[in-house]
């Protein structure tokens, strides 16, 4: 098997994001499956390798399944401090130990194509925090 | 961050030809259905399902952009797994011109990088419905081949 050429990926600290989240809002059990919560972003900040800014706003949904996984997907408005507007947006799991003990998604990014951070939306990034906080570290894969 | 990541699986897929929808002068959508493939890792294997889906990218004015597969896996065992994968290409021009003619390219010279998510039946392969992904990929000119490794 000709393996040796494809690039290994590594993960490097790039933001950190510290949410303001409204209670859980539980919408009921879905008939597609899952029960669905919802939370809206309140407030927050940004700092990091693209800049410091403020958490706009947002909002949160979590599918919690007969399994016991939820599906977490998130979308932020960013507003960094030269007042450029980015929108972050993840979907990923909420866990329980044995396994990680919080929620880790996968994490893109879309900015103005000609600003200085364009580079947040031509990378992917994972987005980890863990349960009982509501600090979001995200790292970008090189 | 705690996040460590773990090799899991290689899958290798052969492409149709690539398709366009050009939805606007600055909207282009490409299709490209994958006629078949394999994939390998620790305990899990078996072949890409034919027809099942393919990779339906944003392209980019210069080539590169954003893509969006689903399609189906089915193990050795017999379960059957939908994968679904969003991803960036990003490379320089010349690269992206000699990718897009199917010349060998490389793999180091652009960024290709991807998060799989799975919906896999309960049971053995449940762990996949909760495991967050990250992938890197290479084209060839008959395919594409792209790695898995688990977030840890």
């Amino acid at each position: 098997m000709q393996t040796e050429t494809t690039p290994t990926p590594a993960l490097e600290d790039a933001l950190v994001l510290r949410l303001e989240l409204s209670p859980p809002l539980t919408l009921g059990r879905l008939a597609t499956g899952g029960v669905r919560s919802l939370m809206t972003v309140v407030g927050g900040n940004v700092e990091g390798s693209a800049g410091s800014g403020i958490i706009a706003g947002g909002r949160e949904s979590w599918l919690t399944r007969a399994d016991g996984v939820t599906v977490v997907d998130v979308i932020y408005l960013l507003v960094m401090l030269d007042g450029a507007a980015v929108r972050l947006f993840g979907t990923g799991y909420l866990t329980e130990p044995p396994e990680f003990a919080g929620t880790r998604m996968s994490i893109s990014f879309e900015v103005d194509e000609s600003s200085p951070r364009a580079w947040l939306a031509t990378h992917c990034f994972l987005g980890e925090r863990a349960s009982g906080t509501s600090v979001l570290n995200v790292a970008v894969v090189r | 961050m705690a996040m460590r990541l773990e090799f899991a699986l290689e899958v290798r897929v052969a492409l149709g030809p690539r398709m366009h929808i050009r939805v606007a002068d600055d909207y282009l959508r490409g299709a490209v259905l994958i006629e078949s493939g394999t994939f390998s890792g620790p305990g899990l294997q078996g072949r890409v399902v034919p027809g099942s889906g393919g990779d339906f990218p944003l392209v980019r004015a210069d080539g590169g952009g954003r893509f969006d597969s689903q399609y189906l896996l089915e193990t050795d065992d017999g379960a059957v797994i939908l994968q679904r994968s969003s991803g960036v290409r990003h490379a320089p021009p010349e690269v992206v011109q000699a990718l897009l003619a199917g010349e060998q390219v490389d793999p180091q010279s652009y960024y290709m990088r991807m998060t799989p998510r799975f919906e896999a039946p309960a049971g053995r392969y449940g762990w996949l419905n909760r495991t967050l992904f990250v992938g890197a990929g290479r084209r060839e000119p008959t395919g594409s081949v792209f790695r898995y490794w688990k977030v840890v």
